[in-house]
């Protein structure tokens, strides 16, 4: 019997779509040119469908449609790369419930310097070890999806193409689990915008955040996460430099991308949401956002909703750049089951970077490098930055860990989303009383009652945990 | 019930029982000022039901309890004190639009009400000697919760109300008498957190029934 080889991972993004990346990081766009995800109207057939695309000016046809969810479908129109004005267009025809173009999120971190500190300050703030004592179990039972950059889901070499410089050559890639995660509670990954193998993060930010949702706790190593007995369920949805770098190289392409090449295109976020309401996650972790109004991702969110699925979503850091509105982050205040989170430092004080507004519903630790310097960064077992910094580095590797400080709303939110997966492991089972749980028992902080720096305060795990007795 | 409780409530019957000159159910040629102690076994029905009903998953407490009484203070009034105990043990909760949500953290509740009250005993009636009375005083409420989980951070609470009762009882054997007693009773807390405040209840009172025993001398 002749054995069969599994078929070699497909890589998903094509060179026409590396472009567009190589385009938006060109000029500083934060949608991708040539891309844009409609949703056509109940009723709407194929024909009707082809009519509506009929208004872009370059007439693609129904075949450029790659669908993501029932009538939403990201449509590729390269040739179109002014996607503002191609979902302009597709916003007036009749047969089109909403047109936006394909935005590239952003993960909502400021990276620090990678170095070692021996304590979790936010640990001790949030009194988690205590919070601990009544959920033993450290939320087992419960799935958190982190959609994200990756947290890598394999041990292995990989063969990719990379430019070396001079020429593209073919570079041994090895990538591995970080040993602060128990691979047994790694959930089904999936990718959705680098290949069809396992998740690999090429970025590290995605398994900054993953430590935080639910590091392995009390085993002699690294640090702890909040939901230590949950699964991660990683969903990569961004690409980052390295991910730019290789798809080049397999598509021919010379030259290196810039540093700040990459993002994470709504097409790919909502898919991942949907997947992951889909596949028994009951928490989800968006580290990510952007400035732009998506009804896509809000879609995607009261998708989740309605499968009982709670939303965390980091706020923001913008403060300093004009405090725009974050999205998907403001669509939290809109339903009970998703919250907007801002960030705090050692002192319990707003973070300088943020940002505050009417959707900021609670906060958590984020860090805060200015008030309390490396220290008062967050830290988790992280990929060891020396072997992969785009600016040193010709050939990295990805199987190495070491401790690692980000700061960002991006750390914040999945203090929120593990403190939900410890509810729910504990039986409140609905989105909207997880919600009202953590608002009910948060430390009011700022003005007194709910305020847009803070929302309703500090999150309080222990407080939230123990519930009601009858009278306290 | 506790042990220092039953403790209580046995010595209380024993020192009644013990002399030998007790006195007739009731006649008015009887001499004034008899006393007696009893014991009951005693269900509540709480007001609070929907808090009781979602913490301990009954809204019915059940629990043991004794008092003395003294009798014939003028023609058929009576005057008492009783105590009673009552625990059960549920789990925290968390209540949101009116569906609970168990979190899987035990909790004990115990409640000690403590009455002072003074009513009127009616004449014997029929053969049997059946004696009815009727009654109204204040109750003075302990309320304690915890939970070996969350240590620490016990909750104990008094407050006060008022309650009326009524009942009736028959001579069983020479001093003994066995009765049963209906009441109502209110004792309010003042801005309830934990599940009362989700279900907007705040009355740890009740309709309660005991069965008794009474010893008279």
């Amino acid at each position: 019997m002749n054995a069969q080889q599994p078929p070699a991972p497909q890589f998903l993004t094509s060179a026409a779509q590396l472009a567009a990346y190589t385009q938006a990081a060109t000029r500083d766009l934060n949608y991708l040119p040539g891309e844009v995800i409609v949703k056509f109207r109940v009723g709407v057939s194929v024909n009707q469908q082809a009519r509506a695309l009929s208004s872009v000016r370059s007439q693609p046809s129904t075949d450029r449609l790659q669908w993501i969810a029932d009538r939403t479908a990201r449509l590729m129109v390269p040739e179109d790369p002014d996607s503002i004005a191609v979902a302009a267009n597709l916003m007036r025809q009749p047969e089109v419930e909403y047109a936006q173009p394909n935005w590239l999120r952003q993960p909502s971190s400021v990276p620090n310097d990678t170095q070692y500190a021996a304590r979790q300050w936010n640990m001790t703030l949030l009194d988690m070890p205590r919070a601990w004592d009544i959920n033993t179990s450290g939320g087992a039972g419960v799935t958190v999806a982190v959609i994200d950059t990756g947290l890598t889901s394999v041990n292995a070499t990989y063969a990719f193409k990379t430019w070396n410089g001079t020429a593209i050559v073919t570079a041994q890639v090895p990538v591995g689990i970080n040993p602060d995660v128990d691979a047994s509670r790694l959930a089904a990954n999936r990718d959705f915008v680098f290949w069809t193998g396992p998740v690999i993060d090429f970025h590290g930010h995605g398994t900054h955040v993953s430590g935080t949702v639910a590091q392995s706790t009390n085993n002699n190593l690294g640090y702890a996460g909040v939901a230590f007995g949950a699964k991660i369920m990683p969903l990569k949805v961004c690409l980052s430099f390295w991910d730019i770098q290789i798809l080049q190289a397999e598509n021919g392409v010379t030259g290196y991308p810039s540093f700040n090449i990459g993002g994470c295109p709504t097409s790919a976020v909502i898919a991942a949401v949907r997947y992951a309401a889909d596949n028994g996650a009951k928490v989800i972790n968006l580290s990510l956002g952007g400035t732009d109004a998506s009804p896509a991702d809000q879609d995607a969110m009261n998708y989740a909703l309605a499968r009982g699925v709670f939303v965390a979503m980091s706020a923001g850091n913008e403060f300093e750049d004009g405090n725009p509105v974050t999205y998907p982050a403001s669509y939290g205040k809109l339903v009970a089951g998703a919250m907007a989170v801002g960030a705090v430092g050692r002192t319990q004080v707003r973070s300088y970077y943020s940002t505050t507004g009417d959707f900021v519903e609670i906060a958590a630790p984020g860090g805060d490098a200015r008030e309390g310097g490396s220290n008062g960064v967050i830290y988790q077992s992280g990929m060891l930055f020396s072997d992969y910094n785009p600016a040193v580095v010709i050939l990295p590797r990805f199987n190495r860990y070491s401790d690692v400080g980000f700061q960002g709303t991006s750390m914040a939110s999945p203090h929120v989303a593990g403190i939900a997966a410890l509810l729910m492991s504990q039986g409140v089972t609905s989105p909207a009383a997880v919600e009202a749980l953590i608002t009910a028992t948060a430390k009011d902080l700022g003005t007194a009652g709910r305020d847009n720096l803070y929302g309703a305060g500090l999150i309080q795990p222990r407080t939230a945990l123990r519930g009601f007795g009858v009278l306290r | 019930m506790s042990r220092r409780l039953s403790a209580l409530v046995c010595a209380a019957v024993v020192w009644s029982a013990a002399p030998a000159w007790a006195q007739a159910p009731a006649a008015a040629s009887t001499p004034r000022f008899g006393v007696r102690a009893f014991g009951h076994f005693e269900w509540q029905t709480m007001a609070a039901k929907e808090t009781f009903d979602a913490v301990t998953g009954k809204s019915t407490l059940t629990g043991l309890g004794g008092g003395v009484e003294v009798q014939r203070i003028w023609r058929g009034i009576f005057a008492r004190t009783v105590i009673s105990r009552m625990s059960q043990s549920g789990q925290r909760v968390f209540v949101f639009d009116n569906t609970v949500f168990s979190l899987g953290v035990p909790l004990d509740i115990t409640m000690t009400p403590i009455e002072l009250a003074a009513g009127w005993r009616f004449r014997p009636i029929g053969a049997l000697g059946i004696v009815g009375y009727l009654g109204a005083g204040g109750v003075f409420l302990s309320y304690n919760e915890s939970s070996s989980s969350v240590a620490g951070e016990e909750v104990s609470e008094q407050m006060s109300g008022f309650l009326l009762f009524g009942g009736v009882e028959v001579p069983v054997w020479r001093f003994v008498t066995a009765g049963a007693e209906v009441g109502w009773r209110k004792a309010e807390v003042l801005n309830p957190g934990g599940a009362m405040g989700a279900f907007q209840e705040n009355d740890f009172g009740g309709v309660t029934m005991r069965v008794m025993v009474s010893i008279r001398r």
